[in-house]
């Protein structure tokens, strides 16, 4: 960790993370069973935005998968023609 | 417990019976094949169907007049008694294990004294045990069945005769196995060590002269720590199926033990990379191109076995800088405050499929085309055989470059499962990913290169 940065730390195993919605992740994740509520409700939060962002991330995911097969596709066909 | 042994108690032990037999083909020899001239022998008789059932009659009456002459209660006890017994996995096991360092040690000593006095040349069969058997066909079961080498290990088993001291190793973790792997690997291109058989036993010789005496001053931490040959076969066998747990052997997913593995400190990562390099190296070195560059610097009088060492260190260290360089990045593109080393050390097992790959792309063909050239050397050490080779068929090129490929692709599957392992959440340990893949991607594309490139004989050093 960099000297004097502010870092959220975990508080059951005091692992600094760089914002709070990584360590909400964390604790959920890590620490499910002995979190508090508030703390499940922050994860529960974190993991719904999380999702949205997947879900953009997966569509960029598929159009690259897309491009690249696209691309192999007409390079064979240039190169074998 | 006194009174006659029990039913249970006599009867052969089993797993020594089954290893005494695994062991005869060892010592058959050859069978020469012979017709007769008794043409004809095989047409058969007509026989009267009457006299077919009157001889199965009589052989039935015949055995009850036959069984009457048995009437002794013990002897008929006995005969139903009769059995092989196997007393346990565990002994079975033992029984084995047991088989494995003889077979280890009659293995060394076989090969110090076939290259020491059989046929001088390449065709000699200690050089083709050591380098097709052993270290391409021996090492790819390492990973594609189980590390069976640390009951194989002849020079470990030699250890254990010599009166050791058993001192605590000093603390210089895995750095003298990587100068010992670039060593060895320096050595075998640079040297006749894989042709000559008179070099080989001198090689072997001073390996064993110094193994001994590392095991013997400091025990079994010399195998586990310092020795590079374990240490190879140790990381190689984590992708192996066929696991050792606590109580007995499991079967994995190849590779799926890895993001499970912990590296200790950063000589142990430098020792992975190096692996990984020398695989490479091996092969960049029998390529046209690779030569062409060697032959412009030596013919600048450079001493080529110096060019080599020079491009042993320098291409490691490319490796593992480049290892480094990705990890301080993927620190950066996943916006995490875990330390680079810990990332170095965290995903440097989803280097080790690379590296199994590319050592069965490269010698793959190696093995299946000598394989006869050392069957014939094996069952004739001391004669001269012509060296006989399968021709490969034209697609086999094809499996190398797949297989380069599939083991990136295990890599990438390895490395996916540790980053989600060690960053909370999904986008951060996908976005950590990153460098590693860039850097991947060039390296499947070089490995590809290399081995499509034609065989060229590295330099006469």
């Amino acid at each position: 960790m960099p000297a004097g940065a502010e870092a959220d730390r975990c508080p059951y195993c005091d692992h600094p993370f760089r914002d709070a919605t990584r360590l909400a992740l964390h604790v959920g994740e890590r620490h499910g069973d002995a979190c508090t509520d508030a703390e499940r409700t922050a994860y529960e939060s974190a993991r719904d935005e999380e999702g949205d962002e997947l879900f953009m991330y997966h569509l960029r995911v598929i159009a690259a998968l897309g491009v690249l097969y696209a691309v192999l596709v007409l390079v064979y066909m240039i190169v074998l023609a | 417990m006194t009174g006659p042994p029990t039913p249970g108690e006599r009867g052969t032990r089993l797993d020594r019976l089954i290893v005494v037999l695994a062991a005869c083909p060892l010592l058959a020899g050859t069978a020469a094949a012979h017709v007769g001239a008794l043409g004809g022998a095989g047409t058969p008789q007509p026989v009267p169907f009457w006299l077919v059932a009157l001889t199965g009659g009589g052989l039935v009456g015949g055995s009850f007049l036959f069984t009457s002459l048995m009437t002794d209660h013990e002897t008929i006890r006995s005969v139903n008694a009769s059995r092989l017994r196997m007393r346990s996995v565990a002994a079975f096991a033992r029984t084995v294990r047991r088989g494995a360092r003889a077979l280890g040690v009659l293995g060394l000593l076989a090969v110090l004294a076939v290259a020491l006095v059989g046929p001088a040349g390449s065709t000699n069969a200690a050089v083709l045990v050591v380098w097709v058997g052993w270290w391409a066909g021996y090492t790819a079961t390492t990973y594609l069945v189980g590390n069976s080498w640390p009951a194989l290990n002849p020079w470990r088993t030699l250890t254990e005769l010599i009166p050791a001291t058993e001192r605590d190793l000093p603390d210089v973790g895995a750095w003298p196995a990587t100068a010992g792997l670039l060593g060895l690997v320096w050595l075998e291109v640079v040297s006749p060590v894989a042709s000559d058989p008179r070099f080989l036993a001198l090689v072997v010789l001073g390996y064993t002269v110094v193994t001994l005496a590392g095991g013997a001053r400091f025990g079994d931490a010399w195998f586990e720590r310092v020795d590079p040959v374990a240490r190879v076969f140790r990381l190689y066998g984590w992708l192996a199926p066929v696991q050792r747990t606590a109580d007995g052997l499991a079967l994995r997913v190849p590779g799926g033990t890895l993001p499970e593995r912990e590296l200790a400190d950063r000589s142990e990562v430098a020792f992975v990379v190096a692996l990984l390099w020398v695989t490479t190296f091996d092969g960049l070195v029998s390529t046209p191109a690779w030569n062409g560059l060697v032959g412009s610097v030596v013919d600048l009088g450079v001493p080529a076995p110096l060019v080599y060492l020079a491009a042993t260190l320098a291409g490691f260290g490319v490796f593992l800088g480049g290892y480094r360089l990705a990890s301080r990045y993927a620190r950066r593109t996943a916006a995490t405050y875990v330390s680079a080393v810990a990332i170095e050390r965290r995903f440097a097992p989803a280097l080790l499929p690379i590296a199994a790959g590319y050592h069965l792309a490269h010698y793959l063909g190696y093995v299946v085309g000598l394989s006869p050239a050392l069957a014939t050397a094996v069952t004739n050490p001391l004669t001269s055989p012509a060296l006989q080779a399968v021709v490969l068929p034209g697609w086999f090129g094809g499996i190398a470059l797949a297989l380069v490929v599939v083991a990136h692709l295990v890599a990438v599957w390895v490395a996916h499962a540790i980053a989600f392992d060690l960053f909370p959440g999904r986008l951060q340990p996908i976005r950590s990913q990153y460098p590693f893949v860039v850097v991947m991607v060039a390296y499947t594309a070089t490995s590809m290169w290399i081995v499509s490139q034609p065989f060229a004989r590295p330099l006469a050093v």
